[in-house]
């Protein structure tokens, strides 16, 4: 079930939200459990087994942290039964069919590739699976002795599909106890409100513009067109994600939880580095702590620095997705970032209108590679940037960037002012106000009118 | 760590092993062999229409007049696996009229296959397009910078015959100010999880709108392109849009009106259109409309003067 759908805002969410106000605390988690078995049974309807293997994984975790608490001398094994539970799963729906594939071009061995559909939120859930045992194998806490607080924890419903990946220490408290206040209740309906029109009138609306690139081909479209293009993408990944996110906080804070912070105004980095600390946060945090820091850090010279950052943008590109694009913008990125480390990152911080500049250019081109998954169609979009590389024998209509510019123009408007963090003053200075409460209410029902109208979509990070 | 850490107790711990022994051992495995098992292999179509799926005989279900029913028609539309068994049973209204008309009538004059020849860019000079988004890609990406084009986004048979305004102007205002030697119409998409006999009745009006207005034109009546297989929808399936292209080509009389079907040059071995010619299984991509307007100029009927 998507967050951004008339049946979640009308349906499930009332029914949930009054069940769960009307609980007694002690089974409030059990509640929570429940409901977002219910939300992510209707998510995978079709494949009524993938209840089961979500289920099967909360058991199995919740176990093995059990074992690693109790029986310490005994921890490395089964942390590592654990993990080797986990990722199997992980890597047989996300990355099975991908290495045969390329088993099968390499050695030509003529393996059956299958096409596994895979288990919504997968890449969340084992994430937070495994930070749970890891951070009980390595003491920085204790393990959850409730089952229902266990399953509540992992298949909260505001963060199961697509994150942020809240780690078990930051809720362990809250689980066994937080408080229910009305501004709380208030606070998250009004960022989940925000959250909201993110996703539906701003990323979906200017996702159109990539739908009608693709649309077009790449060939097709002038060098201005393709940029715009990169750029809208760029916007629509953006509120998409952050959108979600939003909804997934406020949805936590309606409930009582305090769910981390996944972005901090990206956009306006001025190095790459800079950058992946303020997009998806969980994300690299999760890395920095269960990959990278266990790696050595940077503590242990260059080489060691280079080769775990590596490691780390190689696990992250395949996070996102089994296929060679993630690899080549994981290694990318890990080449810009080793760069600026090295040489620029200084200078950028120093002279911050180059910085942003850069980053300005660079952010969209790595978006593209993220986003093309065939190599071939890449280079294509590549060529269509300039006007040097393309084909001259076909047809591109003289000024269709005036075009999409009409169409889409006000979004790249919205999107850049939102992006920059400049309405976020005046935003909580109004936010308690009589006013805020009418911009509230608009954008809600802005929101549910262009859902209404279909102009919905699902998540992008849904995928991962 | 826990300062009030208590032992597992026995009981709890024998628990805890046989749980995590059957599903790590046997649950597991068995879903996992079980998931592999019925997942497709990659590159094989599951849940599509086979390639005979598409040149089924029957027509997908027309509606009665009751908007009731015409829910049902959309809910209920015809491909995948389960819903196509009662197509087979089902007969429509319309083709029991057909059915009694061809028992009653007696065939009238045969209709001669009409003879296509292939012309040069000032054929279009005098030719006016008409269509949705596919005739929208043509105008904007095609080769016939030199003919008239009345296309839009969305544009249906309905919208066209009630006046929409295309950059201030009407589809009666182009007839009534221009002459056009030829006038080509593809529409229908757009409207298929409507009446389709409806959608029928306004291409009649469309045509015999043209014929009063110019009456020397030639008309076109030019198949609705197939979606791609992944493309289809309930409401919009390769099934329906033969259909419906079929009932157009009932309208042709291939005097002053032809029926031209694109399809030939853009179908995949399934009759839908080839996946990779498409961004999204609907229209085709920018520069393929190169190869649209060459067959388009091969198509063309040159009256003997």
């Amino acid at each position: 079930m998507v967050f951004s759908s008339l049946e979640f805002v009308f349906i499930f969410l009332p029914i949930f939200l009054g069940v769960y106000a009307f609980t007694d605390r002690k089974y409030k988690n059990a509640v929570i459990f429940l409901g977002s078995i219910v939300f992510y049974s209707v998510g995978v309807i079709e494949n009524p087994l993938y209840i089961m293997l979500f289920l099967s994984t909360i058991v199995v975790n919740f176990i093995v942290g059990e074992f690693i608490y109790h029986f310490p001398e005994n921890g490395k094994m089964w942390l590592i039964v654990g993990l080797v539970f986990d990722f199997w799963g992980l890597v047989f729906f996300k990355y099975f069919g991908f290495i045969m594939e390329n088993a099968n071009s390499l050695f030509r061995a003529g393996m059956t590739v299958k096409d596994i559909i895979l288990p919504v939120g997968i890449s969340f859930y084992t994430f937070q699976n495994v930070s749970y045992i890891m951070d009980v194998y390595r003491k920085s806490c204790s393990s959850e002795h409730s089952f229902v607080n266990y399953g509540a924890y992992i298949s909260m419903f505001p963060q199961l599909i697509a994150g942020p990946i809240v780690t078990y220490q930051t809720v362990s408290e809250q689980l066994a106890e937080r408080k229910h206040t009305a501004k709380k209740v208030e606070n998250g309906l009004k960022r989940f409100t925000i959250g909201l029109g993110m996703k539906v009138i701003i990323a979906n609306q200017i996702g159109g513009l990539w739908r009608d690139i693709t649309q077009i081909g790449f060939q097709s479209i002038s060098p201005q067109l393709a940029w715009m293009g990169i750029f809208g993408y760029s916007f629509q990944l953006y509120f998409d994600f952050y959108g979600y996110s939003l909804m997934a906080m406020g949805l936590g804070e309606i409930m009582g939880f305090d769910i981390p912070q996944n972005f901090n105004n990206p956009y306006i980095s001025v190095t790459m580095t800079e950058f992946w600390r303020r997009w998806h946060i969980t994300l690299g945090s999760w890395f920095r702590e269960y990959i990278y820091i266990p790696l050595g850090g940077s503590r242990e010279g260059s080489k060691i620095l280079i080769r775990n950052t590596l490691v780390v943008w190689l696990f992250t590109g395949l996070w996102h997705g089994a296929s060679w694009n993630f690899v080549l913008w994981g290694l990318v990125l890990c080449a810009i970032i080793l760069l600026e480390k090295f040489f620029i990152g200084k200078f950028m911080r120093s002279h911050r209108t180059v910085g942003h500049i850069y980053m300005i250019l660079l952010i969209p081109l790595t978006w593209l590679i993220f986003a093309v998954t065939d190599f071939h169609q890449l280079g294509l979009y590549f060529r269509s940037l300039t006007p040097f590389f393309r084909d001259s024998s076909i047809v591109i209509p003289k000024n269709d960037y005036v075009k999409y510019l009409g169409i889409y123009g006000k979004y790249f408007v919205a999107g850049t002012i939102l992006s920059t963090g400049l309405l976020d003053k005046p935003y909580e200075k109004i936010k308690n106000s009589v006013f805020g409460a009418f911009l509230h209410l608009a954008i809600f029902w802005t929101s549910v009118y262009c859902m209404y109208m279909g102009m919905d979509d699902i998540f992008m990070y849904y995928r991962f | 760590m826990d300062k009030n850490k208590k032992n597992m107790s026995q009981l709890r711990q024998s628990l805890y092993t046989f749980l995590l022994i059957t599903t790590c051992l046997i649950a597991s495995p068995l879903m996992y062999s079980k998931i592999w098992k019925s997942s497709a292999e990659k590159g094989k179509p599951q849940n599509i229409p086979a390639a005979s799926a598409n040149t089924v005989t029957t027509a997908p279900k027309v509606q009665e007049t009751t908007s009731a029913e015409k829910q049902e028609v959309e809910t209920d539309s015809d491909f995948g696996s389960g819903s196509g068994v009662d197509m087979e049973d089902f007969t429509y209204p319309h083709e029991k009229e057909q059915e009694q008309e061809q028992q009653t009538e007696p065939q009238t004059e045969e209709v001669k296959e009409p003879e296509f020849k292939e012309s040069g860019l000032e054929y279009f000079d005098d030719a006016l397009f008409v269509g949705d988004s596919r005739m929208v890609g043509m105008r904007d990406y095609g080769t016939i910078p030199n003919a008239s084009y009345f296309c839009d986004i969305g544009l249906s048979t309905v919208q066209l015959n009630e006046g929409y305004y295309i950059n201030g102007v009407t589809f009666d205002d182009m007839l009534s100010y221009n002459t056009y030697g030829k006038v080509y119409i593809m529409l229908g998409i757009n409207e298929m999880g409507n009446y389709f006999e409806n959608t029928i009745e306004q291409y009649k009006m469309i045509v015999d709108k043209v014929k009063a207005y110019q009456p020397d034109a030639i008309i076109y009546l030019m198949a609705n392109l197939h979606v791609s297989t992944w493309a289809q929808t309930e409401i919009i399936t390769n099934t329906g849009i033969d259909y419906l292209n079929g009932r157009m080509a009932e309208l042709a009389d291939n005097k002053t009106v032809f029926y031209i079907d694109i399809n030939e040059i853009f179908d995949d071995e399934y009759g839908a259109l080839r996946a990779d010619y498409s961004g999204d299984g609907i229209h085709i991509m920018g520069m393929y409309f190169a190869q649209w307007c060459d067959w388009v100029c091969k198509h063309t009927i040159v009256p003997e003067s």
